[in-house]
């Protein structure tokens, strides 16, 4: 184990009946790191969250924390803090009765409470409503407790189960840059569950993306959105078109021939069916095929075109497959009804493993 | 059409207030006997009654019973309505027919059991006895009560508490009882009021020492129909109303009987 290694999980497997929640579930995580996984409901990402916790017993594999295996460690002697969905706030309890209650269970000195419940509130910006009840707060309010009372203890290892779901789309915004900077400021190593992929962009360090039980692919968020590994990951991350074909050797190199007729050469070597994934802002479009080069260049249709300041977004026809294109040369123009022949780079058309 | 629902409302008001009015006026007769409306206007019953002996034990037994049977349904219906619904149990669902048979079966036919498994235990004639019993037929109030605080509560709450490092029982007694309290302390509150009433199977289970006012009350009233049971009765309503702005002004039942 290096060092600074915080969280080591090794070959989790958890079975609910016949369903695999956990299928040989391998992760490791940094001191000071944000990562965050991301899948679909039923994806095991929440399983693997509360195994971590110590809710969920694994059926097989090891958890360690700090070098230590915890598998037999119960919840409350794990040191680990945890920020559910439904928040979990006490409701019979004050703010600061919320936040101050780990370190009462500690049996810490009244004073030392104290102290550290005003500096965490001046972290989280709560400071002057510790007198509250937790039904006077706001949504947004609710959560920074939920989150100092998880940081006061100073846990090993952070863990947000969803913790923005329940939140309106701008608030949810707004604290996904402020558990960000939080998080700067107190350099918690943090583990975050969700399904929402523009969450997982914008918070993570790196991004862990599941798929029934398994782990898909481990990346940075640019990794994970510009090189997605598997057709899974692609979709998930919303890449604007995604293409089914065969592959086979060529003089050239790889060429890819999607069942819409589109040709696209490939850097990797691959061969047999499969997928490439295309991002909108990597289609090229051409007047005429010798703009292309020595890429083979495909006829197409121009169906719809889309103004949008600094680029023009294309909706564009190849034998019946709509192909999405972001252009950003915005005073050359093709209009609606148009022919044009469209090409790729190999560098970015991306082979999808299923 | 607003005034014929205030009529209606004023309708319903009137017929369950209007024996309770009767018996408070005519509680002011100066006649010897009661009647209504009252003759003339007197408080000379009040003291009559609240010096009496049969009132006074009354009053100081169904406090006794009632108490007692309140302070014995609290561990009863948290325990019972928490494990039911939180711990793996079997038969749970035949647990929990059983538990609302008190309901099912007529308040005689269980005066009448009791009074044969009390004759049995000596316990016939004491006061704590029919506490027990008035437990006994009312806990389903307080199990239902504490339920619904159960369904209430965030079952991510006790795991919180112990993710932040409180162990079950610390979780237990800091988090999940003072979760349960609205419901614990309405359900005090009905087993209490229900007990201070409770007629039929105290009738049975009473001796003369332990008469509780209800009992007290209809013995009275077979021998003697004097105004000064009118006044006991106002006695007894104004004690079940205070009860009630005692605990509201204790706990605030406005925040718990939402």
């Amino acid at each position: 184990m290096g060092e600074g290694r915080v969280l080591e999980v090794r070959n989790l497997v958890k079975r609910y009946g016949r369903v695999v929640a956990l299928d040989n579930v391998s992760l490791s995580m940094d001191k000071g790191e944000f990562v965050v996984v991301l899948g679909p409901s039923g994806s095991g990402k929440s399983t693997l969250l509360m195994s971590i916790a110590g809710f969920v017993k694994p059926d097989s594999g090891d958890i360690y924390l700090n070098g230590v295996r915890i598998n037999d460690v119960p919840p409350y002697r794990r040191n680990v803090g945890v920020v559910f969905q439904s928040l979990a706030l006490f409701p019979h309890m004050t703010v600061y009765d919320n936040i101050a209650f780990p370190l009462k269970i500690r049996k810490m000195p009244r004073e030392e409470i104290r102290r550290r419940v005003e500096r965490i509130l001046e972290i989280v910006k709560l400071s002057g409503l510790e007198r509250r009840r937790i039904d006077q707060l706001s949504g947004g309010q609710r959560q920074r407790v939920a989150i100092a009372r998880t940081l006061v203890f100073e846990p090993s290892i952070l863990l947000l189960d969803e913790p923005l779901g329940a939140l309106d789309r701008k608030l949810r915004e707004e604290m996904q840059v402020e558990i960000r900077k939080i998080h700067e400021r107190v350099g918690a190593t943090t583990l975050l569950v969700t399904h929402d992929q523009q969450e997982a962009m914008t918070m993570a360090d790196r991004i862990v993306v599941m798929r029934d039980g398994r782990i898909e692919q481990v990346g940075t968020p640019e990794e994970i959105y510009s090189r997605p590994r598997t057709l899974f990951v692609a979709e998930f991350m919303g890449t604007s078109n995604i293409l089914k074909g065969t592959s086979r050797a060529e003089a050239g190199g790889t060429l890819f021939t999607a069942e819409c007729g589109l040709k696209l050469r490939l850097d990797e070597e691959v061969r047999g069916d499969g997928y490439v994934a295309i991002k909108a802002e990597h289609i090229r479009i051409h007047r005429v095929p010798e703009e292309a080069g020595s890429l083979p260049a495909t006829q197409a249709k121009v169906l719809r075109r889309f103004f949008e300041g600094d680029h023009i977004r294309y909706e564009l026809d190849v034998n019946g497959t709509l192909i999405k294109a972001i252009d950003r040369e915005v005073r050359r123009v093709f209009k609606a009804g148009e022919t044009v022949y469209i090409s790729c780079l190999p560098e970015n058309v991306r082979w999808l493993k299923e | 059409m607003p005034w014929l629902r205030r009529i209606l409302i004023a309708g319903i008001v009137a017929l369950f207030i209007l024996p309770n009015i009767i018996i408070v006026t005519a509680s002011f007769t100066e006649s010897e006997v009661i009647t209504f409306p009252p003759r003339g206007l007197t408080l000379k019953w009040y003291p009559e009654a609240l010096t009496s002996d049969w009132f006074l034990k009354g009053l100081v037994n169904s406090l006794i019973a009632a108490g007692f049977c309140t302070l014995l349904s609290i561990p009863v219906g948290v325990f019972a309505a928490y494990a039911l619904l939180r711990m793996r149990i079997r038969f749970r669902d035949i647990i929990q027919v059983y538990l609302l048979l008190p309901f099912t079966v007529p308040l005689i036919v269980q005066g009448v059991s009791l009074l044969f498994v009390y004759a049995r235990t000596g316990l016939v004639g004491n006061i704590l006895g029919v506490g027990f019993a008035l437990m006994e037929i009312n806990i389903p109030f307080m199990i239902w009560s504490v339920t619904s605080a159960v369904n209430a509560m965030d079952p991510n709450l006790e795991n919180a508490s112990k993710s932040l490092g409180a162990e079950e029982i610390q979780t237990f007694l800091y988090v999940t009882l003072p979760s349960l309290m609205p419901g614990v302390l309405s359900g005090a509150l009905l087993m209490f009021i229900l007990g201070l009433n409770e007629f039929i199977t105290s009738l049975i289970l009473v001796t003369i020492d332990t008469q509780t006012l209800p009992v007290a009350l209809y013995t009275k009233i077979r021998t003697t129909i004097s105004p000064s049971i009118a006044a006991a009765s106002t006695v007894y309503i104004l004690l079940a109303l205070v009860t009630i702005y005692v605990l509201d002004k204790v706990v605030g039942l406005k925040n718990y009987l939402r």
